[in-house]
């Protein structure tokens, strides 16, 4: 059976690549006893699989890990076995049986949530900002891949925003088709008034990862079924 | 969000954050409060320094003591250093990270010569003064430990305290004297004092080398009475009654050595002339199998990993090794962990163990006859004949195994060009061995011969520790002798040779074998901006080659100089067990290419025998 498991990264682990992220859940499958299975062949690796890299740097309460096990684990004794083993870094938050046909975590996100803070804020109307950018029927950018520009529209890929306080927070698209990346939204704000930030000078976080079900989003968290 | 010593604006432009962060599976907290602080240091990157099983073995034994807690520091890299130096940022232990300038300890572990600058990057760095003498009572106490400390001397003057010998029995002793001199008012140099007469310790401010005008040392003496003339090597005598991090730290990014390290046992019984860690680590000493059994359980359990490596020099001498390799096998067969074996005699055991635990097409069969020929071979006192090579690429051969790996040594004492080309002939050998055995209708592929050599260097307390080591140049043309006669070889096209850098290994000769005198060129060889030594990407020589010409120092005084047998030597006042008579011996034996049994066969009286445990009292 194949189960998702949701979990927090935050603190000093958000300076730990995705690469390590896998490598720290293979270890601490092993550590809590989860029944996971292998591959065949010369080299078995766990069958497992991520949401899309969370960028360096971002904290994220939305992360998920697909795991195909041997055999059934009741969601609780299962949460309770990972959350012993595991660093107060990452946190446990779900473990839920996916339905049989169901899209890998990889594969099924179609949009994520952010927050988005500015480490020294710019001296604007933010909510001005973000109401007039939301008035918008289209917003024309530039979006850079490795090898072209692009000119996209940017209005219909994000699909609810709002502002409280010094905060951003934003649904967009995500995943393998029209992938957008917060600070690009922020910058499509913030151009009118002839600013433009970089990565560095952003607080983000994933608050959590969304697919599509039947013409609407739900979280990535809400596919699979607590196993009792 | 946690405590973090650097903003995220300096972790996010540096290489691999992670290096610097600490908060791993395992990493050990505690409250500070009344506690000794003590700081850890592997003088590399986190990525070696995570995979040394010392460092984790003292880690462990200094936090099971309630009235500690230790943290660890390494070197922080080339892109970081030059951040923290821009701006002042002081250097900080991973766990609280807090100054370890406000550490009661800091402890290094030498484990080459090539990290010496490392060692000043961390003083440096911590706001340390560099030298011993110039520390306050605010600084911490700086020791240091491991192999390199069997020479202390190049880099004694940056050290307060020297530990020699194993960590495990002395600590307690220095933690408690440490504890009872702060109590009454802490002064710095009393303590030293104090503590040069604890078991193991060596003090070097308590001690003074004197000259004779040809530069070769006159006396060494201890300069005060309460202070003793010789140091005793620290050793555990029974292996399986001692610390054993059970729970070791699990790095997040990849370290070099990513798996659960399984001591099987300590020191060796072979005797290789050459060898400085078969003649410190005497005598050999067993860990009781049952107790592996235990240990690679709760060790597998407490880490996730999923590889397990046995540990040991010449681990074939284990004599339960193949009770512990079927345990292992059984164990974990289908929990998908790989079981690793290095050091091990190439025989039919070793590959049966080795085609049960590992995929034979990506796997190597590694010999290290040290030496091409058989003379020099028994010069070397490499237990090891042709025949064995041969037999033992035989069944790997009839196994399925197609590639070989040979390691040699170049600039040994008393080699020919004969020995040299021996090289290569041994590697036409086995070439030529595995396609007269493999039908042709049965070869997958090409067979592979890899052979490679490294530039010999005499170290202390070798019988060797006398002889003159190459120059650069010679080391050159030996490399160039082998690599003519490769090429006059048969098989030639199935034979790669590579060959190491003489430039590294001549420094390294100059500081396995220096004295006190070095300190000042390394100090200004990190000053001319020498770092990472032992690291080809940033190893330079000509940092190095201004020190010793500004200091005035001739770097052949020290490794291209055969030394009498009567010379003082700077590390002398330690006392491994191992006599000097036996050195001696064993030198002579060199020459007229004698074999000298191992310690299984016969004992040879080395002096080892006066640590009451291991070989010398099997029955």
């Amino acid at each position: 059976m194949k189960v998702r498991i949701r979990f927090s990264k935050k603190g000093a682990l958000v300076y730990i690549g995705h690469l390590d992220v896998m490598r720290y859940f293979q270890k601490l499958f092993r550590r809590a006893s989860i029944p996971v299975e292998y591959s065949a062949g010369f080299s078995p690796h766990q069958l497992l699989s991520f949401t899309p890299p969370l960028p360096l740097g971002m904290e994220s309460d939305g992360e998920y890990a697909d795991v195909e096990l041997t055999g059934p684990v009741a969601s609780e004794e299962a949460l309770r076995r990972l959350r012993a083993a595991s660093v107060p870094e990452i946190e446990i938050h779900s473990f839920k049986a996916l339905p049989e046909k169901c899209e890998n975590a990889m594969a099924s996100v179609a949009a994520s949530e952010y927050t988005v803070r500015f480490s020294a804020s710019p001296d604007i109307n933010l909510k001005e900002a973000v109401a007039s950018f939301t008035a918008k029927k289209e917003v024309l950018i530039l979006k850079k891949t490795k090898k072209s520009e692009k000119e996209i529209d940017l209005r219909p890929l994000v699909y609810s925003i709002g502002c409280c306080e010094e905060c951003i927070r934003m649904l967009i698209s995500s995943g393998s088709s029209d992938n957008i990346k917060p600070e690009l939204v922020i910058n499509a704000i913030i151009a009118p008034y002839g600013i433009t930030v970089g990565r560095s000078d952003l607080i983000m976080r994933r608050e959590d990862q969304y697919t599509s079900s039947d013409g609407s989003l739900i979280s990535l968290d809400d596919v699979g079924a607590v196993i009792i | 969000m946690d405590k973090l010593a650097l903003e995220n604006r300096i972790l996010m432009s540096v290489d691999k954050p992670a290096r610097y962060i600490g908060h791993e599976v395992n990493a050990v907290y505690k409250d500070p409060e009344g506690r000794i602080r003590f700081c850890m240091c592997f003088p590399d990157i986190y990525e070696i320094g995570m995979s040394h099983l010392g460092i984790q073995i003292l880690y462990d034994m200094l936090n099971s003591f309630d009235d500690v807690w230790c943290e660890r520091v390494y070197s922080v890299w080339t892109d970081l250093h030059k951040i923290m130096k821009d701006e002042h940022i002081p250097l900080f232990a991973l766990e609280s990270q807090e100054p370890v300038r406000s550490f009661d300890f800091l402890g290094i572990t030498l484990q080459y010569e090539m990290c010496y600058t490392n060692i000043l990057q961390i003083l440096d760095l911590s706001g340390i003064p560099i030298y011993s003498r110039d520390r306050s009572d605010d600084d911490p106490i700086v020791i240091c430990g491991g192999p390199c400390t069997y020479n202390p001397e190049p880099v004694a003057d940056f050290f307060d305290l020297v530990y020699i010998g194993e960590g495990e029995t002395s600590y307690r002793e220095l933690l408690d004297l440490y504890k009872e001199c702060r109590g009454q008012g802490f002064d710095r140099k009393s303590f030293i004092r104090k503590a040069a007469s604890i078991p193991g310790i060596y003090a070097p401010s308590c001690y003074e080398p004197e000259y004779n005008p040809d530069g070769t040392i006159k006396d060494f003496v201890p300069l005060y009475e309460d202070v003793p003339e010789k140091i005793e090597k620290q050793v555990v005598s029974e292996l399986s009654d001692t610390y054993y991090p059970l729970k070791p730290v699990v790095p997040y990014i990849k370290a070099t050595q990513d798996r659960v390290v399984l001591e099987i046992q300590r020191g060796c019984i072979r005797g290789c002339r050459f060898c400085q860690a078969g003649s410190v680590y005497r005598p050999l000493r067993e860990r009781d199998e049952k107790t592996l059994e235990r240990f690679a359980r709760e060790m597998i359990k407490n880490t996730g990993y999923e590889e397990i490596s046995l540990s040991s020099l010449s681990s074939s001498d284990y004599r339960e090794l193949g009770k512990l390799c079927d345990f292992l096998i059984r164990e974990f067969k289908d929990e998908h962990i790989n079981i690793s074996l290095p050091s091990l005699r190439v025989d039919a055991f070793s590959l049966d163990v080795m085609s049960a635990v590992q995929d034979i097409r990506k796997s190597v069969v590694t010999f290290a006859p040290e030496a091409g020929s058989q003379r020099m071979r028994n010069v070397i006192n490499k237990g090891l004949t042709k025949d064995d090579i041969l037999n033992g690429c035989l069944q790997a051969f009839l196994g399925g195994w197609t590639r070989v790996k040979l390691y040699f040594m170049l600039g040994l004492p008393y080699e020919t060009e004969e020995d040299m080309e021996g090289i290569a002939e041994l590697s036409n050998e086995i070439a030529k061995l595995y396609y007269d055995t493999i039908p042709k209708e049965e070869r997958q592929c090409k067979v592979s011969i890899v052979s490679s050599t490294s530039f010999f260097v005499p170290k202390p307390f070798t019988p060797f520790q006398w002889a003159k080591m190459d120059t650069m140049d010679e080391f050159r043309y030996k490399a160039h002798v082998v690599n003519e006669a490769m090429r006059r070889q048969l098989n030639y096209k199935s034979i790669r040779y590579n060959w190491h850098a003489a430039d590294v290994s001549v420094l390294e000769g100059v500081m396995a074998r220096g004295d006190r005198r070095l300190s000042s060129v390394i100090y200004r060889a990190y000053e001319n901006g020498a770092l990472f030594d032992a690291w080809t990407e940033t190893f330079s020589m000509e940092p190095w080659e201004l020190a010793f010409s500004r200091c005035g120092i001739d770097p052949k005084f020290y490794y291209n100089r055969e030394r009498p047998f009567d010379e003082v030597l700077p590390w002398d006042f330690i006392d491994t067990g191992v006599s000097k008579d036996f050195l001696i011996r064993e030198c002579k034996n060199a020459e007229k290419a004698a074999v000298t049994p191992n310690c299984r066969e016969k004992c040879s009286g080395c002096g080892a025998a006066k640590y009451t445990g291991g070989v010398c009292y099997e029955s």
